[in-house]
């Protein structure tokens, strides 16, 4: 069964081609979010499986909303992504309790499962 | 008269100021009759039998009436501008004694000796100015210096010496007066005493054992002088100091002209220039009246320090060069036997002797005076040259400040010293000495000078526009001398230019802060502008190419194409990024300088140990500087010091925030070639912090940078802002 997923990023392209390209590799988009506020009530709502979050939002930034999404439904896998570089943001993505992190201009289906394969490692 | 001037101030209780000064007047006109008539005498007497001080002649006679008639003529002096002054009134009693004293013996000269029986109660004038003596010394010896400067005995202990005194003087001066008999004290032996009282003689002789207590009276009143001198403080310790200077003056001319009178012991006559000496020493006592008048009426005028300080180093350079023509001319002279023809030779000798040596002697006494008059500190003089020094350009323009601070502190002793600069309509505290053990000035504002708190506050004004202040806080128990307060004015009229730079310097600091400021928000903007324009419509691109790919076959010959476009892409968002990170790092602005250190560190290409040891977030620009310094420093590192590892170590004081970069590389670093280390010492230096390189070859380069935290508005936050359950935008939930 595809992977229900949540796309969160403020920048409409973004989401809108992550959406495209992440269909086409098998997964199951149910919704989108434009900043961390709206991206915790969709998570609730909608219960994805899989949160693809953004780590810079317009009103705060991704760990938090990771950490604050983990805590109401701590089974939720979170893959944190951004135009940055993971080095960019030192040991945040760990300590937020995402399973891990992909660069934007790296994000492809292959890449998503190759995160998601280290939480079953 | 002598009771008057024992006990002044009962005498004060009882006439008004006029009528003291009357009585003064007249008791200086007496004076001046009694030594004119005594002069008149002198040159009535045949000299060969004018007889009173040494061994009479007419020249010692005129020196020792120059210096005993300043005693009633400083008298006068003080006691016409205060009437009440005990001091003024002691002088004028001692004059006086002198006075008649000096009458007395060239009367009796004349009417014993020159003409006898042309002038009456020649026996009665004996007898009322042989003993004389000891009230004139007695005056000078004990109360004189018991009282000085203020009329006042040091403390009430002091009462029982003044008493014995007064008893002492009293008992030797009625036992003289009434002892039966010649008059031993008289110029001419053998008159009789008409008020010898027979009967009396074994209570007179006993009453004259006072004599003997007399010398220990005279001791007791200089103890009381050293211990209120050790006490003084201020301006009594200058009045105190004119006089010891005189003292010592006095001494220094007896002892000279005892030295040369030992040295010519044996010619007969007197040799001209040993008489000319022993005559100088008679004059030399004018020097104690007059020190007494200075220091009671004008003290702290003349900066008796200075005085002092001259005093001393003449005196021994005088005494030095007798003392080699002496030896030189005098002693060789004798040894080598030619008795008493001056030697050319050896005159020429002890002229180079005294050519060569007279520079070095003259530096070091003079350092020896300085250190009598002025301790540790600094003389008034040096101050002022020290400043004018540092003014010409010496000094850089921003460390004239804190050196102003010192150099004031050092020049008037003071314990605390606080230099204020106008800012706006208050003052601002610039500059403090001592300095603060972080050498740095602890923040301070004054709404104005009324406000500002100290021993002293000086205003510094240039063209009357008010700039700032200096305050001095003197330790307890001192006072602010006339000598230093002047000084503080002298220093205050130079010090306006000073302020007028500090005050440009303050401008241009604050100006260039906030062009560093304003160059980072800039900086910050064109990250985040890079970052959500640009990259985000690249990444959006590369995200659709991608998607396209993957519809296409593996070996499609468009798949092939679009697979290079891709790749250019992935290059050009990665430059755009580096782009970004290089012209501010967004880490360091949302999380800090320890994460955007360690983001640092796992890009550098040599291991990177990074310890960061600090509690709280430090302000902005400071965190802005330090990562830039850290960046440039792990960049030249991976570029020239073929390094196996480096540690980055941020620490700090209450003050400064330290960051320090060694490597175990080549070292050999040179900071004055065109680095780009080289174009942040200036943002450094806008900060107030300082950088230093250490790159010895082969011994790896050691960077340090430290900046004082003291301003600057602290970093944000390191927390983002709690979460706001409020939905803005939810888009195409559940599609």
């Amino acid at each position: 069964m595809d992977m229900t997923t949540l796309i969160v990023d403020d920048h409409a392209g973004f989401r809108t081609s992550a959406r495209v390209l992440l269909e086409m590799d098998g997964f199951r988009v149910v919704g989108e979010a434009a900043d961390g506020a709206a991206a915790v009530v969709a998570a609730e709502a909608l219960d994805p499986e899989l949160v693809l979050l953004d780590v810079q939002l317009p009103d705060t930034d991704g760990f938090e909303v990771a950490h604050t999404i983990l805590g109401r439904s701590p089974g939720t896998r979170i893959v944190m992504v951004s135009s940055r570089d993971e080095s960019d943001y030192g040991d945040s993505v760990v300590l937020s309790g995402a399973l891990g992190f992909v660069a934007k201009a790296a994000l492809s289906g292959p890449a998503l499962r190759a995160v998601l394969a280290r939480e079953a490692a | 008269m002598s009771t008057l001037a024992t006990d002044p101030r009962r005498a004060a209780w009882r006439l008004g100021d006029a009528a003291l000064r009357r009585l003064a007047y007249t008791v200086f006109g007496l004076c001046v009759t009694g030594y004119a008539l005594a002069f008149a005498f002198e040159f009535l007497n045949p000299y060969d039998q004018a007889v009173s001080w040494g061994s009479g002649s007419v020249a010692f006679d005129i020196a020792f009436g120059v210096g005993t008639s300043c005693f009633p003529l400083v008298g006068v002096v003080i006691t016409h501008r205060d009437p009440r002054n005990t001091i003024g009134w002691l002088m004028l009693a001692i004059g006086s004694v002198w006075a008649w004293n000096a009458f007395a013996e060239l009367y009796i000269v004349y009417g014993a000796r020159t003409d006898p029986g042309s002038l009456p109660a020649v026996g009665f004038v004996a007898a009322l100015s042989s003993w004389s003596w000891v009230p004139a010394i007695g005056l000078m010896g004990t109360f004189l210096i018991l009282l000085f400067p203020d009329g006042r005995l040091p403390s009430p202990r002091w009462r029982v010496v003044g008493w014995a005194s007064a008893v002492t003087m009293t008992a030797a001066s009625i036992a003289l007066l009434f002892r039966p008999g010649t008059l031993d004290d008289a110029p001419i032996k053998g008159i009789e005493n008409p008020l010898g009282i027979e009967p009396l003689r074994s209570l007179l002789t006993l009453l004259s054992v006072s004599l003997v207590v007399f010398p220990l009276c005279i001791l007791g009143c200089a103890v009381a002088l050293v211990v209120r001198f050790r006490r003084s403080r201020g301006v009594e310790r200058l009045q105190l100091k004119w006089l010891a200077t005189a003292g010592a003056f006095v001494a220094l001319t007896y002892l000279v002209a005892m030295t040369a009178s030992l040295l010519a012991g044996g010619h007969d006559p007197v040799p001209g220039w040993v008489e000319a000496l022993q005559e100088a020493t008679l004059v030399s006592f004018a020097a104690i009246p007059l020190a007494i008048g200075v220091a009671v009426l004008k003290h702290g005028l003349y900066g008796i320090d200075v005085v002092i300080n001259k005093a001393v180093v003449f005196g021994v350079l005088a005494s030095f060069i007798t003392a080699v023509y002496v030896v030189i001319v005098v002693g060789i002279g004798r040894l080598v036997g030619h008795g008493d023809r001056p030697n050319l030779a050896l005159s020429i000798t002890a002229t180079a002797v005294v050519a060569v040596a007279f520079q070095p002697v003259r530096d070091r006494v003079q350092r020896f005076a300085n250190r009598l008059v002025y301790g540790t500190r600094a003389t008034p003089y040096e101050v002022m040259s020290d400043f004018a020094d540092r003014m010409g350009g010496t000094y850089a323009a921003a460390d004239l400040v804190p050196m102003m601070a010192r150099t004031v502190a050092q020049g008037v002793g003071a314990r605390r010293v606080d230099v204020w600069l106008a800012v706006g309509p208050g003052l601002g505290r610039e500059a403090t000495w001592p300095l603060e053990p972080a050498g740095q000035v602890p923040q301070a504002t004054a709404d104005s000078i009324a406000d500002l708190r100290g021993d002293r506050v000086v205003p510094v004004r240039h063209h009357g526009d008010l700039l700032g202040a200096l305050t001095v806080v003197k330790p307890p128990g001192e006072t602010v001398t006339p000598v230093e307060d002047k000084l503080l004015d002298d220093v205050a009229a130079q010090a306006g230019l000073v302020l007028r730079n500090a005050r440009l310097i303050d401008d241009l600091r604050s100006s260039r802060q906030r062009l560093v400021t304003t160059s980072d928000e800039e900086r910050r903007r064109l990250e985040r502008n890079l970052h959500d324009g640009a990259q985000q419509n690249l990444v959006s691109v590369a995200l659709m190419l991608r998607a396209v790919r993957g519809r296409l076959g593996p070996d499609d010959a468009v798949g092939t194409a679009l697979d290079l476009a891709s790749q250019h892409l992935a290059t050009a968002i990665e430059e755009l990024r580096e782009l970004a990170r290089g012209i501010h790092p967004a880490i360091l602005t949302d999380r800090g300088l320890a994460p955007a250190l360690r983001s640092l560190a796992e890009r550098s290409p040599v291991p990177v140990v990074v310890d960061y040891r600090l509690a709280a977030r430090p302000p902005t620009n400071v965190e802005g500087t330090l990562y830039f310094v850290a960046a440039e420093a792990l960049a030249n590192v991976a570029k020239y010091a073929q390094a196996s590892e480096v540690t980055v170590r941020v620490t700090s004081t209450d003050a400064t925030v330290t960051l320090a970069v060694d490597d175990d590389g080549v070292g050999g670093a040179d900071d004055t070639r065109g680095s780009g280390l080289r174009g942040l010492v200036d943002r450094v230096s806008v900060v107030d912090g300082t950088l230093h390189l250490s790159s010895p070859r082969g011994g790896g380069t050691h960077l340090t940078c430290t900046v004082p935290v003291a301003a600057g508005p602290p970093a944000a936050a390191e927390k983002a802002p709690p979460l706001t359950t409020a939905t803005k935008e939810t888009v195409g939930a559940g599609s």
